[in-house]
């Protein structure tokens, strides 16, 4: 099952650019230059454009004795943005420059125009961070290590009560909020680490690798509450995953960081509403001149092996005309099949470009 | 937003000064240390010897109780700065080091060991006032065993006393206040950076116990060895009582070492402790 979707990444590959085919949409690593300039020209972005971005990266290079992020530009807006990358690839050393953990050795990272380093305080009143790694307080009440999150982040302490009550709540753990958090399953401690990282409304929220260890059910319950908090739209979000599945479900906008530098930078809303698909075919018979009526027909077509086929059908092409073409020149098709350019043959396609 | 209507809203209520952040981890960690009987029940006996010390202060001005009790009616006890240093301040200064030992690790090494940093350090607070907040439960709770008594012991004598007794040994409050300071600030940095460093609470009591008393182990057998007072430099027990005593304008009765030597001692340790914790409070370890 590996092996075939590492197949279809490479089939992709074959298919090339013009299956591709979202370049207004996505911004490629310029990888000679180490510098990537990210240009979000679609139409609906023209609003958010006049807004700060979310996070502005300028030559940002981290070293921690050896180089971990390389000098990094990007200009990143979106209301929830997804980073991807490899084990290693800087996903956590970013998010970690960002909230003002790591010094930069060169270069500057600002958060909504505020310099990360500089006006650090600034920007820590604007974020919220669910980190990988289990993080409480060992011994404390739920409620009471949320409260005290609220309140270390400026909320009044009966604000920060009543509003720790809330997101107990909302994340679904009213019922336990009273119970040790040493106490509480994988699953609970991650809704906990959710729930102190929004108990103060922050305007941009951090999670990094948000679902790990979950199962199905409970990941699937983290997924709904991050869209959702990112459909209220008063919190843009920023998620470091390594699962693409998650990023996909969740982000409109993604990151992809490979050994310290940016591989790709790709809208996946504008993906998805260009719902731009193409078929794979297995034919039987004269497939060269199949290939040739195909594209004759105006369609984008690449042999991906013996017997396979892709093609991305012309504007004013429908399925019909393919099997009429079979027909005329006696083509068995043997099976046909719609595939979406998944952020997964995105992703696989940037590890080998880059 | 009432808590049954389950969709997420951000906070639009006031958010309040980042000078408040010390004072919230300094409440929410004074809650989590009197959680403990034991430590509440040590903390009340505490004061029990500044109560003596004030029956004793008063029965010494109280004719009649001395005379119903058969005690000599001329002063039981003489009330001066040898009073204050050797009777109040030094044997307060241990139970001092006893709190600290208990006290100190739990406030720095459960957030490290259950990587609770990070979600501070993300939050409006930097490191200074993370551990400000800290050290203000050892301070306050130091001052309410030592410097606080002893004023109030003063001023009581100086009520029932001469009037003119607190003028003529304004040094004696000063005194009190100093060195309660050097010695709280001293031992709370070094109780810190031991439980910043060793994560086990219990471990880091048993280091904290050990370095205070193997240096003054340490300090007694260079004494004995070379001679003179080089041996105090090291110690712990030796400078608290050069210091009380140099501050009180009393004699020493452990050491001939010069006030300054142990000024300079508390001052290294401090540096070293403040140092130490420095590099070990962050967000997060670099594993390279």
């Amino acid at each position: 099952m590996e092996s075939d979707r590492l197949n279809q990444a490479e089939n992709i590959d074959e298919v090339g650019s013009e299956v591709a085919c979202h370049e207004k949409n996505k911004h490629v690593a310029e990888t000679n230059t180490d510098k990537v300039a990210f240009n979000l020209n679609g139409s609906d972005k023209t609003d958010s454009i006049t807004e700060p971005a979310v996070f502005e990266l300028q030559n940002l290079s981290v070293n921690f004795g050896r180089p971990i992020l390389d000098k990094l530009t990007a200009n990143v807006r979106g209301n929830c943005i997804g980073l991807l990358g490899p084990n290693g690839a800087g996903k956590t050393t970013l998010l970690n420059t960002l909230l003002g953990f790591n010094r930069p050795s060169s270069g500057r990272a600002s958060i909504f125009g505020y310099d990360v380093s500089s006006q650090s305080d600034s920007v820590r009143h604007m974020v919220g961070y669910m980190p990988e790694r289990d993080a409480f307080i060992t011994g404390m009440v739920g409620i009471r290590f949320v409260r005290l999150m609220g309140e270390l982040s400026g909320l009044s302490s009966s604000d920060a009560l009543e509003r720790a009550h809330e997101v107990f709540f909302y994340v679904g753990l009213g019922e336990a909020r009273y119970r040790k958090i040493d106490t509480y399953s994988l699953g609970m401690k991650q809704l906990v680490k959710l729930a102190q990282a929004i108990v103060h409304g922050p305007k941009l929220l951090f999670l990094d690798e948000p679902t790990n260890g979950l199962d199905p059910p409970a990941r699937t319950r983290m997924l709904q509450l991050i869209r959702e908090i990112r459909d209220a739209g008063e919190t843009k979000i920023i998620m470091a995953s390594h699962l693409l599945k998650d990023v996909e479900e969740c982000c409109d906008e993604a990151l992809v960081l490979k050994q310290g530098k940016i591989a790709i930078y790709c809208n996946l809303e504008e993906e998805r509403r260009s719902d731009r698909k193409f078929l794979l075919m297995h034919v039987q018979g004269d497939r060269d001149r199949f290939v040739s009526a195909l594209r004759s027909l105006g369609c984008d077509v690449a042999l991906t092996n013996r017997r396979r086929l892709k093609v991305i059908l012309a504007q004013q092409i429908e399925i019909r005309d393919v099997y009429m073409a079979a027909e005329q020149l006696q083509v068995q098709i043997r099976s046909l099949d719609y595939k979406r350019d998944s952020l997964e043959d995105i992703f696989l396609r940037a590890m080998e470009d880059a | 937003m009432a808590i049954f209507q389950q969709a997420y809203q951000g906070f639009h209520g006031q958010i309040s000064s980042t000078l408040r952040q010390p004072w919230v981890i300094f409440r929410y960690a004074s809650a989590d240390v009197f959680s403990s009987k034991l430590f509440t029940a040590f903390f009340v006996l505490c004061f029990i010897p500044p109560l003596v010390m004030m029956c004793m202060i008063y029965m010494n001005y109280n004719l009649e109780m001395l005379s119903l009790l058969n005690l000599p009616l001329d002063k039981l006890i003489i009330v001066d700065a040898n009073f204050f240093a050797h009777w109040m301040q030094i044997p307060q200064m241990w139970l001092v080091f006893a709190l600290v030992m208990f006290v100190g690790p739990a406030l720095i090494s459960p957030d490290i060991s259950s990587n609770a940093l990070p979600l501070y350090l993300s939050r409006p607070i930097n490191k200074t006032n993370y551990v400000f907040g800290k050290l203000l439960v050892l301070l306050v709770l130091g001052s309410l065993i030592t410097w606080i008594p002893a004023w109030l012991l003063i001023l009581f004598h100086a009520n029932l006393g001469d009037q003119p007794w607190l003028l003529n040994n304004l040094h004696i409050p000063l005194a009190s206040v100093v060195s309660s300071l050097i010695w709280i600030i001293c031992l709370s940095m070094l109780s810190l950076a031991v439980s910043a460093w060793v994560k086990w609470k219990a471990l880091a009591r048993l280091f904290f116990f050990g370095f205070v008393w193997l240096s003054s182990a340490l300090g007694a057998a260079i004494e004995n060895i070379y001679g003179g007072w080089k041996g105090s430099t090291v110690s712990f027990i030796d400078s608290l009582d050069v210091m009380v005593s140099g501050l009180y304008g009393v004699t020493s009765s452990s050491s001939s070492m010069p006030s300054t030597a142990s000024y300079l001692f508390f001052i290294t340790v401090t540096v070293l402790a403040t140092v130490l914790l420095a590099r070990k409070i962050r967000a997060f370890e670099v594993n390279l």
